[in-house]
């Protein structure tokens, strides 16, 4: 079997490469961790949605609309309800649309709650919304980066500060309008500051933790280097020792080139050319599979040897995916399918799993690498409904 | 990389972060009630408002220490004279201004969940917990003794209240749930040095071909073409020296640490690689013309000249070997960057899309080799026009491999 040679080699290829600095936020640099604050965000739609209801059950007297504000808790109940569907391993990493989402919801219910007081609010004080708001885009922490908390968080204020002003008027306490839009956006500003805070932070610290681990692991390749050049090189030997040792040291002996010897180096030649050639074109995909130090195996169906040209970034989730299903409880490790196709600047990749759970274990079980692949590769689907868990993804040929 | 923190690092981290977004949320409130006071003192100038302002000035430099140095003495120090910057401010407030009429007043719960916030200096969840919880104790304490002196009105406060719930349900999440998702970390940080590991192993075993290529290869190639007869003592020679290195010595653990040519050669008493590789050529009756700033090659790091010098060598090999000339050129240059040699012959040339055969020599000796120190080769030729090898290093530090 041949492959096309690479018009060049990818070398030189850092581990860096994949970041997106200006826009990582901790899902992107800790997928997994990100799975685990979603019952979080739940609490912080649920806070969000009872907040409203309970100050509205509260001040009912106060309302002068109560169809409308119903429907500024409705709008803030729906907004907590984009906010956790969003959030959710299958839907990985976190949408821009979502967040717009969140945004309009919350600006409708400032609206429909200022309608719903309309002449009757007589103290800023009490409002829950800003409050409701607040909480709402701190529920956007562990998904988006700082800069889009700040975002979101100025936006709602200045809706929240015209709603004030509007409303100033009727607002019984002795102080300047301005100091009312101070007490109204503080709840928003100061939530959203915190969030964006909190994902910066955490950004930061995992990016500084990643250049440290990247040094360490360089230093502890290097440091095996001898050992795996040993084995590399006792396996060359063995195989020199099969195929030409022999033929040479005859010949060495007998001192004379025969007709016989010329058709020997040729076949010497053409066995290890061919063994040169399979090695040469054998994919990482394929060694892993090969590999008796992990435990899976099955087949890899890869006829141009696309499996190459994925970075190592991405390449590392990929097999860590692989591995993972070897060890899994839930499919069958040694019977694992992958299908590598190139269609044109795209690679498709089919992998295949034979079910050997009940499906709500194997959802259960594939929900943290769902997050990972999708992080990683954004087409990502991971189907664990039939007799095999199917995980599809693709990459640019680049 | 996307792999994430390990558990006991998350943890950590996460801790880290809430107490950032905590310090940030207080300081978001600080500069509010800052912003309202000194509103209503500019509205009311009679009011006697500075002590408040200046007590909420030391609750502000208090966070910024406590920010800074994450000691406990500091998170102590922002609850003890917090709290009493506290009562000097809910005292101010309660007698000058009239609105403020309770305990749960707006401009009192701003500076009360401050100090809620204090995060502390622990880097565990439940410690963030027992300092919110101490802040809070504080602020209701301070304020609820300010009212009573100044005979105002106690009342819960609902939205201090609500931020400590919000600290507390934070912290203990964190705590809990930092075991829960992190069971699949550990399999990717394996798989991060199995994949550092095995890019090492295949460039090991692409240098291994490559050096088989370039000896054992070349000598069948070598027998076949001299034809029957007695085998010649040269050719004998290099054979047994070959061989005795490929079976007994550490070859290839000796060329990549970047030391001593691999092997000994016949020839091999050039000062660089570069040299070497050309002097063995010129010794196998090419006529070599070597132009350029050939002393750039002398600047290349061991490792990096012993590629380029091996991928030179290939190329004058496939010159004698397919070329069907006895000529070639060697054009050398470069820059801070980048050293760029090229081997030009005018031969019989190939289809570079065709090749088969020789493809081995081309993409293991050539392309492979100078890939896994950073560097690339392209080639150009036609059948009946020549061909040209463009090779290229860079000067920079090693970095990476190329691995499939």
């Amino acid at each position: 079997m041949t492959r096309p040679v690479p018009a060049q080699g990818s070398g030189g290829r850092s581990e860096g490469q994949e970041a997106r600095p200006a826009a990582d936020s901790p899902q992107r640099v800790d997928p997994l961790g990100a799975t685990g604050a979603r019952p979080l965000t739940a609490a912080a739609g649920a806070s969000a949605f009872l907040l409203g209801l309970v100050a509205t059950l509260l001040s009912v007297d106060e309302l002068t609309r109560p169809g409308a504000a119903l429907g500024a808790v409705a709008l803030v109940a729906a907004a907590g309800l984009a906010l956790w569907l969003a959030a959710s391993p299958a839907r990985a990493p976190f949408s821009t649309g979502a967040v717009v989402g969140v945004v309009v919801l919350g600006a409708a219910a400032t609206a429909a709650s200022t309608v719903a007081t309309w002449g009757a609010n007589v103290s800023v004080r009490d409002d829950w919304v800003p409050f409701a708001l607040g909480v709402l885009v701190l529920g956007l922490a562990p998904y988006r980066p700082g800069a889009d908390l700040l975002r979101a968080g100025g936006l709602l204020a200045l809706v929240v500060a015209l709603a004030t002003l509007v409303q100033a008027p009727g607002f019984a306490a002795p102080v300047p309008p301005a100091v009312f839009v101070v007490v109204a956006v503080t709840p928003v500003l100061a939530l959203a500051v915190g969030g964006a805070v909190f994902s910066s932070t955490f950004v930061a610290l995992v990016r500084r933790w990643r250049e440290q681990a990247q040094a360490q692991r360089r230093e502890t390749t290097s440091a095996l280097r001898g050992q795996v050049a040993r084995s590399v090189q006792q396996d060359r030997v063995t195989v020199l020792n099969r195929d030409v040792v022999p033929f040479f040291a005859d010949l060495l002996r007998r001192g004379v080139v025969t007709a016989d010897d010329l058709a020997g180096a040729r076949r010497a030649g053409d066995s290890l050319r061919t063994t040169l050639v399979a090695e040469a074109d054998r994919t990482w995909l394929e060694a892993l599979f090969a590999s008796p130090l992990t435990s899976v195996a099955g087949e890899v169906d890869d006829p141009a040897g696309a499996a190459a040209l994925l970075p190592r970034e991405r390449r590392t989730v990929v097999r860590a995916l692989l591995v993972a299903l070897g060890d899994s409880d839930v499919v069958d490790g040694r019977a694992v399918r992958v299908a590598v196709a190139a269609d044109g600047a795209r690679v498709d990749v089919v992998v295949t799993a034979p079910v050997t759970a009940p499906e709500p274990l194997v959802r259960t079980r594939v929900e943290p690498w769902s997050a990972v692949l999708r992080v990683v590769f954004a087409d990502a689907r991971v189907d664990p409904a039939g007799a095999a868990l199917t995980l599809r993804f693709s990459y640019d040929q680049h | 990389m996307l792999l994430g923190l390990p558990a006991h690092l998350a943890a950590q981290s996460t801790a880290r972060a809430l107490t950032r977004a905590c310090h940030g949320i207080a300081a978001v409130l600080l500069v509010s009630v800052a912003v309202v006071v000194a509103m209503i003192q500019v509205a009311t100038p009679s009011l006697l408002l500075w002590p408040a302002l200046l007590a909420v000035l030391l609750l502000g430099l208090l966070l910024a220490l406590v920010e800074r140095t994450r000691t406990t003495t500091a998170t102590v120090a922002y609850l003890a004279v917090g709290g009493a910057a506290l009562y000097l401010y809910a005292v101010t407030l309660l007698t000058q201004v009239s609105v403020v009429e309770a305990s749960d007043a707006f401009t009192l719960a701003l500076p009360k969940i401050a100090l809620v916030m204090v995060g502390g200096s622990g880097s565990r969840g439940r410690h963030a917990l027992r300092w919110a919880a101490s802040g809070f104790v504080v602020g209701e304490l301070v304020t609820q003794l300010a009212t009573w002196q100044t005979g105002r009105e106690a009342q819960l406060d609902v939205a201090t209240l609500l931020a400590f719930a919000l600290v507390a349900g934070t912290a203990v999440h964190a705590e809990v749930a930092r075991d829960r998702v992190r069971r699949e970390q550990p399999v990717l940080h394996r798989a991060a040095r199995d994949e550092a590991l095995s890019a090492l192993r295949w460039d090991l075993e692409q240098e291994a071909a490559a050096h088989v290529h370039d000896t054992v290869l070349n000598h069948l190639a070598a027998l076949q073409a001299a034809g029957p007869g007695p085998l010649r003592p040269e050719l004998a020679a290099a054979i047994t020296s070959d061989l005795d290195d490929l079976v007994g010595g550490d070859w290839l653990e000796a060329g990549v640490a970047g030391g001593a040519s691999p092997r000994p050669r016949p020839v091999a008493s050039a000062a660089t690689p570069f040299a070497a590789a050309v002097d063995r050529a010129v010794a196998a009756g090419l006529d070599v013309r070597v132009t350029g700033e050939v002393a750039v090659v002398g600047t290349l790091d061991p490792v990096r000249a012993e590629a380029l010098a091996g991928a030179v060598g290939q190329c004058l090999t496939n010159v004698l070997r397919h070329a069907g000339t006895g000529r070639a050129e060697i054009v050398a240059y470069g820059d801070e960057r980048e050293v760029t040699v090229m081997v030009i012959d005018d031969g019989v040339g190939f289809d570079p899309g065709a090749v088969d055969d020789g493809r081995l020599g081309l993409s293991g000796s050539i392309v492979g080799r100078l890939a896994r120190v950073g560097g690339q080769a392209q080639v150009w030729s036609a059948p009946g026009a020549g061909t040209s090898v463009v090779l290229c290093v860079p000067t920079g530090p090693v970095d990476g491999g190329g691995e499939r």
